[in-house]
């Protein structure tokens, strides 16, 4: 019975497989470390990478918007702006609003 | 790594903030690009130099000149508000490394403008409107045809009031408080002061037995220097009125006599109701058109 503890990276020999050399790396990730990343299969774009595209329509190429960051501020602002024009040009054209006088 | 807290006061200014700042409030703008001196002194100029400062000097200067003097201080408003909006734009256009002062923070530039704009602004006009000049609208042809309907006139409110410089006398076109309504304002001539006796015989209005008309003018009357003209119509040949004025009350009449409420129908004004005096015409429209030649002209 051969235990393969490809997740355990303990250097203990006695965790190692009895059928693994020991010149060889003890689990995928060593050996992925040592021998370079592999290829993928064939057809790996036009299969796996399309799937994904049209699963998830989000355009990877615009960066991110920190919308709650400036949106909200920037409507609170203008929102302000809009009460405070109102209240200088009450002020501005206050003599010119009559009262009326029968 | 340590924190520089320095670094994290560093924040550059953003033009647009700035200017819809000073568009909200001449001199926030100034206040967010840090410069603490200019903003007060670009809300100084704007709220208590621009209005009130120019129409007590208004009220100095001959009545002829108060209606181009309110231009005046409007445009001087206007124009010192568009170079708050511009120079907060320009300076933080500038400010791209700006350490923001301790004092710089949201509920500050809130504070202020709460202050300024919903308390300074409005207490400021509502005492140039109580206290020196307001305007009025005559709806009624009870004046014609010194004040006609459809004009607009400024009136001087520094008048008959303690410390005021001019009291109320036979002659003047006054604004007073209704005494049948005291949410309305009338305009009327003062006729009669307290202790006067008035009376009225047929078209000729006499005060303390002077006759304020002749009969070579008979639609002409004139007091202490001051004339005016009047309208009569033919019913009114059987009037006949008489009528001491009260302590500490007015007597008033419309110069259009036979179209007029006044003190022959809602009894003497109390003086201290009497609130302005008629300065100048600063518009006039009639139903089809508007007067321009009844533009700037003087009332009493």
């Amino acid at each position: 019975m051969t235990n393969h503890h490809n997740d355990q990276l303990s250097d203990s020999p006695k965790d190692r497989p009895r059928d693994q050399p020991k010149d060889q790396p003890r689990d995928q990730l060593d050996k992925l470390l040592t021998d370079g990343m592999p290829k993928p299969p064939d057809h790996f774009t036009d299969t796996v990478l399309s799937r994904i595209a049209q699963q998830t329509p989000y355009d990877y190429s615009r960066p991110p918007s920190s919308s709650t960051k400036t949106v909200w501020p920037s409507l609170a602002l203008a929102a302000s702006a809009a009460l405070g024009v109102f209240q200088v040009v009450g002020f501005i054209f206050g003599l010119w609003i009559p009262t009326v006088a029968g | 790594m340590q924190d520089n807290p320095d670094m994290d006061r560093i924040k550059p200014r953003k033009p647009l903030f700035a200017a819809l700042m000073s568009t909200a409030l001449p001199g926030l703008g100034q206040l967010y690009n840090g410069e603490f001196n200019k903003a007060i002194w670009i809300f100084l100029l704007f709220s208590i130099t621009a209005i009130p400062l120019i129409m007590i000097i208004a009220l100095l200067l001959p009545a002829t000149l108060t209606m181009p003097l309110v231009a005046l201080s409007t445009a001087l408003t206007i124009g010192i508000w568009i170079f708050a909006i511009i120079d907060g734009w320009r300076v933080a256009s500038r400010l791209q490394h700006f350490q923001t002062k301790a004092w710089q923070t949201s509920g500050v530039y809130t504070l202020v403008f709460i202050i300024c704009a919903t308390v300074i602004l409005p207490a400021t006009l509502l005492w140039v409107r109580k206290h020196q000049v307001e305007p009025f609208q005559i709806p009624s042809a009870s004046m014609h045809p010194s004040v006609l309907q459809g004009d607009f006139i400024f009136a001087n409110k520094n008048y008959n009031c303690p410390n005021c410089r001019s009291a109320v006398k036979r002659g003047d076109v006054a604004i007073f408080v209704y005494p049948d309504n005291r949410t309305l304002h009338y305009v009327k001539r003062v006729i009669g002061l307290p202790g006067d006796t008035i009376t009225i015989d047929g078209n000729n209005v006499s005060v303390n037995g002077m006759r304020l008309n002749s009969d070579a003018a008979p639609d002409t009357e004139t007091y202490d220097g001051k004339s005016w003209q009047v309208q009569w119509t033919a019913e009114d040949n059987d009037n006949s009125y008489e009528v001491t004025v009260k302590p500490g009350h007015a007597f008033v009449l419309g110069d259009n006599r036979s179209r007029s409420n006044d003190s022959r129908k809602f009894g003497q004004v109390p003086l201290s109701d009497i609130v302005g005096k008629a300065r100048q015409v600063w518009f006039s429209k009639s139903k089809d058109n508007i007067r321009w030649s009844r533009i700037g002209q003087l009332l009493n």
